[in-house]
């Protein structure tokens, strides 16, 4: 009895010690874990045992952890829907809407944004942001300068300091008057960075600030292009070949840039994404 | 009655399952304060939102485990022939152990309100949020609604406890029924919002779900969190409308519980 139970234990050490050698030398899967599934509301309501807050915080979790260097058009289409399922299981929830403004417009995923914070905007009527965020997309994404300034007045009426108003109003009249710049857009977004308390968070915003300086430049570059030649860009590389700038920039979340219809940079849009 | 009462609080306060949930409220508001760390706009808010998914999950716990320990195991091991040999009939055995479970339950609530108040100033030491979160007395009310839940929760516990023959049945339909109750309001909302246009889904559950909330008391009427959290009190009519269906809802449980362990045979 004592030696079969000995050969068993035996056994079961060569086949584990076996097995152990073995798989040492098969990899692992890769697999990417960015934002794959979205599951249904109620699943997600029903996995927390029925709590809509804790389903929220979870989606917003979710989305506040993922590495959007990595993530492409299918990946940012499941965290806009995550999004706008936290939104509408709890609407006031701040770091959603915060990280909705932060991402989804500047990656094709605009109508998912402006949902997210309208929902906010209105279960936080004591809260500016939201709102300003809805005017500013309108302003930066629809080129609705009109609208996106009507919508900055309304965010004037919400509670907050009287500096703040008055900037709100300035802030809405200079759209009334001049239309989009992207200079405003800079300074909203390093804006939010200087306002995000985790480091990482701020980080990433930081690199998107930075990301649309070098737009700035990009365009300043060829506005020159454009009144020394007479004509509009056909292709990024005629910069450096005219020596306005020594080589095209790089772009820090490795998609680069491109032209718009009229010869304007552009970001260069996820695949498949709407522009 | 007052011993019966007296004799479950006792029971209650001493029995290891519950040093063990009391032990699991302490992880809870621990994880809630760590939690706050995930947020980089409003660490007190989501320490307050997941503290108070925690102890709403914690008291339902509480509420089913005090109803398997004071009364399930008391039929199980037939010692509940002891308290039966008092001079009261069993409705008044059941209610006597219906206000000790009560009474234990408030206790909870205050221990766990308490130390969830401590994680949320502990919190926000580090960042000044800018939208401040109420700690007054919407962070109570928050805490009654949800003391009101677990109340519910136990008398569905009591009646489940008089008709099961199984010990572990009450507990598992407990969770159950808290659960859907928990989850009711969500799913009835969406649907009567249109379900994001899902014609099918709406005209095949919408029926059914409006049928139910009949039987199922939506429980998520009781959750007033966005008070304390985005100061956005909830309508006093509401308020007072849901209080009722809960009271009317435990009152009902306890009447049926009462009748069927009056006519329960123990063999």
């Amino acid at each position: 009895m004592r030696l079969g139970a000995l050969a068993v234990g035996m056994l079961g050490a060569l086949l584990y010690a076996a097995s152990v050698y073995r798989l040492g030398q098969v990899p692992h899967n890769s697999i990417s874990s960015e934002m794959q599934v979205a599951l249904p509301r109620f699943i997600q309501v029903a996995l927390t045992g029925g709590d809509r807050y804790l389903a929220a915080n979870i989606a917003t979790w979710r989305s506040l952890v993922a590495s959007t260097e990595f993530m492409e058009k299918d990946n940012y289409a499941i965290q806009a829907r995550l999004q706008r399922d936290a939104a509408w299981l709890n609407p006031g929830q701040e770091d959603n809407y915060y990280i909705a403004a932060a991402i989804l417009p500047w990656v094709g995923e605009l109508d998912a944004a402006q949902d997210v914070l309208w929902r906010a905007s209105e279960a936080r009527p004591f809260d500016w942001l939201p709102i300003f965020y809805y005017a500013f997309n309108v302003y930066q994404f629809n080129n609705d300068s009109a609208r996106a300034a009507k919508l900055m007045h309304e965010a004037s009426r919400r509670p907050m300091s009287e500096n703040d108003h008055y900037m709100f109003e300035q802030i809405a009249a200079s759209w009334y008057e001049k239309g989009y710049s992207a200079e405003v857009a800079l300074g909203v977004v390093r804006d939010m960075a200087q306002k995000a308390r985790s480091s990482g968070f701020r980080k990433f915003l930081q690199v998107r600030a930075g990301r649309l300086q070098t737009l700035i430049d990009l365009r300043k570059a060829a506005a020159t292009f454009r009144q020394r030649e007479g004509r509009s860009l056909r292709v990024l590389p005629e910069l450096v070949d005219a020596g306005i700038i020594p080589a095209i920039p790089a772009d820090p979340f490795g998609r680069g840039f491109e032209l718009d219809e009229s010869g304007e940079p552009i970001f260069k849009q996820p695949r498949g994404a709407k522009r | 009655m007052n011993q019966i009462f007296l004799t479950g609080l006792l029971s209650g306060l001493r029995s290891r399952g519950i040093q063990a949930v009391f032990f699991l409220g302490v992880l809870v508001v621990f994880t809630a304060y760590l939690s706050a760390s995930f947020s980089p706009r409003h660490p007190q808010t989501v320490a307050l939102d997941v503290g108070f998914s925690g102890g709403r999950f914690i008291l339902v716990l509480f509420a089913l485990l005090w109803v398997q320990e004071l009364v399930v195991r008391e039929i199980d091991r037939r010692s509940v022939f002891f308290a039966l040999a008092y001079p009261l009939d069993r409705g008044q055995y059941l209610l006597g152990r219906y206000l000790s479970i009560l009474l234990l339950l408030f206790l909870a609530t205050i221990l766990l309100a308490c130390m969830l108040l401590l994680a949320t100033l502990f919190a926000g030491r580090s960042y000044q949020q800018q939208h401040a979160v109420l700690l007054g007395a919407p962070y109570w009310a928050c805490w009654g609604g949800l003391f009101i839940d677990a109340a519910v929760i136990a008398a569905c516990g009591m009646l489940l406890a008089t008709v099961s023959t199984s010990a572990i049945m009450p507990l598992l339909v407990g969770l159950v029924f808290a659960v859907t109750g928990k989850s009711l309001g969500v799913v009835l909302d969406y649907l009567r919002r249109g379900a994001d246009g899902d014609k099918e889904l709406v005209s095949t559950f919408g029926p059914l779900l409006e049928v139910i909330q009949w039987a199922l008391p939506d429980l998520s009427r009781l959750d007033w969190r966005a008070w304390p959290m985005y100061g956005q009190a909830p309508a006093s009519d509401v308020v007072a409308w849901s209080g009722a269906m809960a009271a009317g809802y435990a009152l009902l449980m306890l009447a049926l519980a009462m009748r069927t362990f009056a006519r329960r045979e123990f063999l």
